[in-house]
């Protein structure tokens, strides 16, 4: 979402809305991750690992963008 | 994009259908958290809590309605199917995007698998003499049927089953209102907010019970297929958060003025156990019955939101397009990723069967395991 804000900058977005929305649920969300047990971070990390293996298969060893459908369509 | 690519895209040019209303898109949120499951694990943050379950819930409720806000502008900008994988791949970067996705990808494909084990659990708890197998099957024959079908039949079940465990819902808390009045018991109290650990065991509880709102996110990748999707998805995706808090918070208040305290002999059953004290032990079978059928919508829902996940990556062919990005021309559903959830529901089954006997020594268990474990 701040990615978001940032590129859009000339939109006049709220910066309530899209930065400090956005940082107070990603603090909320952060700290639930470390109230999770070992096992399942374990079960998350190997297949966080599988994917980005597979990414950089994917993308040529990020040389290359991950293909995209063409028109999609995205509203302002 | 090659031209071989190209003719690829061509072929399979069957898309998903606009389909769904507010209404219809809000009850598949709420089906997907099952708000009965509230009841099933109300042992487990009562005692994290310490008898402040209803605190718990509005401190988990106000902390979930900043993601669904955040959510809800997200899918205002991006209309699309694939939720988290869109978002940041459209505003971050394509990389990062499908790296968010797969990870996503590991909660909705595994989630259908859960829930049909939960109820599967719930069931044998209720029939023993049926192996457990049956019943797993059977929930993922019927959800999988449902889905391939296409959203306006699941809506039209999810309809009716919804209305059942609502109702039960309500049941529930009448059923505890009466009895707390026959009892002469006060049904004022600041007690189920304040509980007797102070503000530490309430974010205790909070964050287990930050689990039960799993589901809200999950309706953005109905979009697609939802009338006015800019405007009625953020709705929803905010409505569903704030309705499903709602109702946990009336029902663990009620419930904990019935059952106060943190300390129980039986915690992972106590709500099947207040059941039978308020309401019998016919209402003890509706009861159940409500989280079975919860279990039903909820898979229906599971199954229904990683299939459009798939289909968004599988459309941009990150995963193989052939597959996952196709549409049946007939049901205009994405067939594969559907029978793909339900092979995975099976799969995992029979390595969890030697397990069996234990999970079903209680009939709550393995849905509060699991939302601690997540």
């Amino acid at each position: 979402m701040i990615g978001y804000f940032l590129r859009h900058r000339g939109d006049r977005l709220s910066p309530w809305r899209y930065i400090l929305l956005p940082v107070i649920g990603a603090i909320i969300d952060i700290y639930l991750l470390t109230q999770l047990d070992s096992k399942a971070l374990i079960l998350g990390l190997s297949w966080l690992g599988i994917g980005i293996v597979y990414l950089l298969v994917l993308t040529r060893g990020l040389t290359r963008e991950p293909p995209e459908m063409t028109a999609i369509a995205e509203a302002e | 994009m090659t031209t071989e690519e190209n003719r690829a895209h061509h072929v399979h040019h069957a898309t998903l259908q606009k389909q769904l209303h507010l209404r219809a898109v809000l009850l598949f949120g709420l089906a997907y958290m099952t708000p009965i499951i509230v009841l099933g694990i109300f042992g487990v943050i009562a005692v994290k809590s310490n008898g402040a379950s209803a605190g718990s819930y509005l401190l988990a409720t106000v902390a979930m309605l900043f993601t669904a806000l955040s959510y809800g502008l997200m899918a205002k900008h991006f209309p699309v199917a694939g939720s988290a994988y869109t978002y940041v791949r459209k505003s971050l970067d394509s990389r990062l995007g499908f790296v968010v996705g797969w990870a996503i990808l590991l909660d909705y494909l595994f989630l259908p698998l859960v829930i049909w084990l939960i109820g599967g659990a719930y069931l044998q708890g209720q029939f023993p003499g049926v192996p457990f197998w049956v019943w797993i099957v059977a929930y993922i024959v019927l959800t999988s049927a449902l889905n391939v079908i296409g959203l306006k039949v699941a809506d039209r079940t999810n309809f009716v089953l919804m209305t059942v465990q609502l109702l039960i819902l309500l049941f529930f808390v009448i059923l505890s209102i009466t009895h707390l009045v026959s009892g002469s018991q006060s049904l004022v109290s600041v007690t189920p907010f304040v509980g007797g650990g102070g503000f530490s065991a309430i974010a205790a509880g909070a964050a287990v019970a930050a689990y039960s709102f799993l589901g809200f996110d999950a309706i953005s990748t109905l979009t697609e297929e939802t009338y006015d999707a800019e405007r009625t998805i953020p709705k929803a995706i905010v409505l569903v958060a704030f309705i499903g808090g709602a109702i946990f918070i009336v029902v663990t208040y009620f419930v904990t003025l019935v059952s106060p305290g943190g300390t129980f002999d039986n915690a992972d059953s106590l709500a099947a156990d207040i059941a039978k004290t308020i309401g019998g032990s016919l209402f003890g079978a509706v009861f159940l019955t409500g989280l079975i059928v919860g279990q039903f919508t909820s898979g229906l829902a599971a199954q229904a939101a990683v299939a459009r996940l798939l289909y968004a990556m599988g459309r941009d062919n990150v995963l193989p397009r052939r597959l996952f990005g196709w549409v049946s021309e007939r049901f205009h559903t994405p067939v594969f990723n559907i029978a793909l959830a339900g092979i995975i529901g099976l799969a995992r089954f029979s390595s969890m069967s030697p397990h069996r006997h234990r999970s079903s020594t209680s009939v709550h268990s393995p849905r509060s395991r699991w939302s601690i474990s997540r």
